[in-house]
């Protein structure tokens, strides 16, 4: 029961969901791999949404679970009724055939270097379950996840010693340690436990989701069908032996999979990276923007840095897209997207005594 | 104003050896040649040289510094795209090459030991271990909480107990009905911190009498001490009673609660 309950918050959920940025896709772009990612995206963005004002009212994380429900059900029940309107219309897509033109060699060639990639993957998902990373900050957050999931307090009190402690308002709008207390408390798994052993199952597919999406965006041309996989093989041996020193984001990502930073250093700069270069070749339609909206809002979510950082990149490659396309409308686009990120940095410099 | 020193020292711990700043340099620089579409060639050149340049600006990262910290400041490094140039760039490579039976496999091979060789293997880290259970904590830290924890658990049976240092991180994530008189801060030196219970616990000899004394100050029912450590005289001289003994650790109840 435990397993089902994980996969349906952890998995069908976030696929149940991904169908309302779906319908802002163009309709060859409706797949389901951009699906996953959108949804999970979506629910993390919409649990900040209410989890920040719960979390300043100094509610308790029962409150959190209980709208958490209801919200999510509510938007999965809105989602399905977009499937059905998709299917109806039949604007789904989903790749069946291989196109006319794929020789036989580059078939094999495809399959060979997917299965190298996908035994990679499996290799670094066994990992993440069977080792144990030790970080001192686990001290913090998993001890704030395990403190909310079994009294329920949230940022009330000292993570370190379990002393009453004033209100951490530094940490209150980042709130990913309470969704991971939510989650731990609806399928009754430790917080520990879900954090070390079972969030990485999740997280590592689909931080490669998300890079297959910007391999797709970059990858064209001959062979292109075949040199995608090998542009994953690549990427996951980077992330395996980016350990050149404690910093990078490829350590976080394979150490510190579900605390907030490793998130927005391998999820949320990614799908920007991926939104950023659609927006430079192609023009976004809503559900482009919908999904910036809802990266910038996990982006606060994970890190008040995450929130700071995010508003630096999207300035910096913003200037660069606008410029070669000589869009002023584009940066403005780009501009607004960053709202959600300066209401928390807002909310982070006034909540700091 | 304008010192640099801050910010290079930052990119030498940030890149390690430096191989892999290295492939990324040269992966952008054969994107630039190679890559057809203008508008994918300036998003990855021009867009990590204006991030390098924020980066590499004395006075943005004292605005930064003002505004957040300084040891984050590493973080913006997270922006460049080192993986995704490095790994589209070794496509193009393998791309630009004769149609020819083995020339792919083989390209392929090398940029992967390229990859393998300018890098380091995250599991040979001195911090992954093998998981001795599904907290991913170390089980010795799961037994004594078992330990003390009393049957039923609500916020009036939570228990005060005393750990040395190379267990506090562990405790709490386990389980919150564990208080501590002093947990990881104790532990960051840059923090400075102080506390008596803290410099006695960590001293070479177990001072019993002043470790006692301490405890009970700070209600603690519970004393876990290191077997192997000397003490000073036996922990019941002062109303202790061992409960039970979890190798390396000695588990000493205060009688007097």
């Amino acid at each position: 029961m435990t397993v089902l309950k994980l996969v349906y918050w952890l998995v069908l959920l976030p696929f149940l969901l991904g169908f309302l940025p779906l319908m802002g896709f163009p309709e060859k772009e409706r797949t389901p791999d951009r699906q996953f990612v959108a949804g999970f995206l979506l629910m993390l963005a919409v649990f900040q949404l209410f989890a920040v004002p719960a979390v300043l009212w100094k509610c308790r994380i029962d409150l959190l679970v209980t709208v958490n429900v209801v919200v999510t059900t509510l938007l999965a029940a809105a989602a399905l009724v977009g499937f059905f309107f998709l299917m109806k219309k039949k604007k789904i897509h989903i790749p069946t055939s291989w196109k006319e033109n794929v020789s036989k060699s580059e078939r094999a060639a495809c399959l060979i270097y997917w299965c190298l990639f996908l035994g990679v993957l499996l290799f670094q998902m066994y990992m993440a379950y069977s080792r144990a990373s030790f970080d001192g900050d686990d001290a913090f957050y998993v001890a704030q996840s395990v403190m909310a999931q079994q009294d329920g307090s949230m940022y009330e009190v000292d993570p370190y010693t379990g002393a009453p402690a004033p209100f951490d308002a530094r940490h209150a709008t980042a709130t990913v340690t309470m969704w991971i207390a939510v989650v731990a408390r609806l399928t009754e798994v430790h917080a520990a436990v879900l954090s070390h052993t079972v969030l990485p199952l999740v997280l590592l597919p689909l931080v490669y989701l998300v890079y297959c999406q910007v391999g797709k965006l970059l990858i064209h041309g001959e062979r292109s069908r075949s040199n995608l996989p090998v542009f994953m093989l690549f990427m996951a041996f980077l992330q395996m032996y980016g350990y050149v020193s404690l910093y990078t984001k490829e350590t976080f990502l394979m150490t510190r999979t579900w605390q907030g930073k490793a998130m927005v250093g391998n999820i949320v700069f990614p799908v920007i990276l991926w939104i950023l270069l659609y927006c430079v070749k192609e023009t976004p339609t809503w559900g482009y923007w919908l999904l910036l909206l809802c990266v910038n809002t996990f982006a606060a979510m994970c890190s008040s840095l995450g929130a700071f950082l995010v508003c630096v990149m999207i300035a910096v490659y913003g200037v660069v897209c606008a410029a070669r396309k000589r869009s002023l409308k584009l940066l403005l686009q780009l501009a607004l997207s960053c709202v959600p990120c300066v209401i928390y940095i807002g909310m982070y410099v006034l909540l700091i005594p | 104003m304008w010192d640099f020193e801050p910010i290079m020292e930052i990119w030498k711990s940030y890149a390690g050896t430096g191989a892999m700043l290295v492939l990324f340099v040269l992966a952008l620089y054969y994107i630039w040649k190679k890559e057809e579409r203008r508008e994918v060639r300036s998003l990855f050149v021009y867009g990590t040289l204006l991030v390098a340049a924020v980066f590499c600006c004395p006075p943005f990262r004292k605005i930064f510094v003002h505004l957040l910290d300084a040891e984050t400041y590493y973080r913006i490094l997270w922006i460049l795209p080192m993986g995704v140039a490095i790994a589209y760039a070794g496509v193009l490579l393998i791309q630009g090459q004769p149609d020819r039976r083995f020339v792919r496999p083989i390209g392929v091979l090398a940029l992967t030991a390229a990859i393998v060789l300018s890098g380091s293997l995250v599991y040979r880290s001195q911090y992954v271990t093998k998981a001795e259970n599904a907290y991913h904590i170390p089980q010795i830290a799961v037994d004594i909480c078992e330990e003390i924890l009393p049957e039923e658990t609500n916020p009036e049976t939570r228990v005060l107990a005393v750990f040395p240092s190379e267990l506090i991180h562990f405790i709490r994530q386990y389980s919150s009905n564990i208080r501590m008189p002093y947990g990881r801060e104790m532990l960051v030196e840059r923090w400075d911190n102080e506390r008596e219970l803290f410099t006695l616990m960590e001293a070479e000899i177990y001072d019993v009498e002043w470790i006692a004394d301490k405890a009970i100050q700070n209600y603690c029912r519970y004393v876990i001490l290191n077997r192997h450590k000397p003490k000073t005289e036996p922990m019941e001289n002062y109303g202790y009673v061992l409960t039970s003994t979890i190798d390396p650790y000695e588990i000493y109840m205060d009688t007097r609660f």
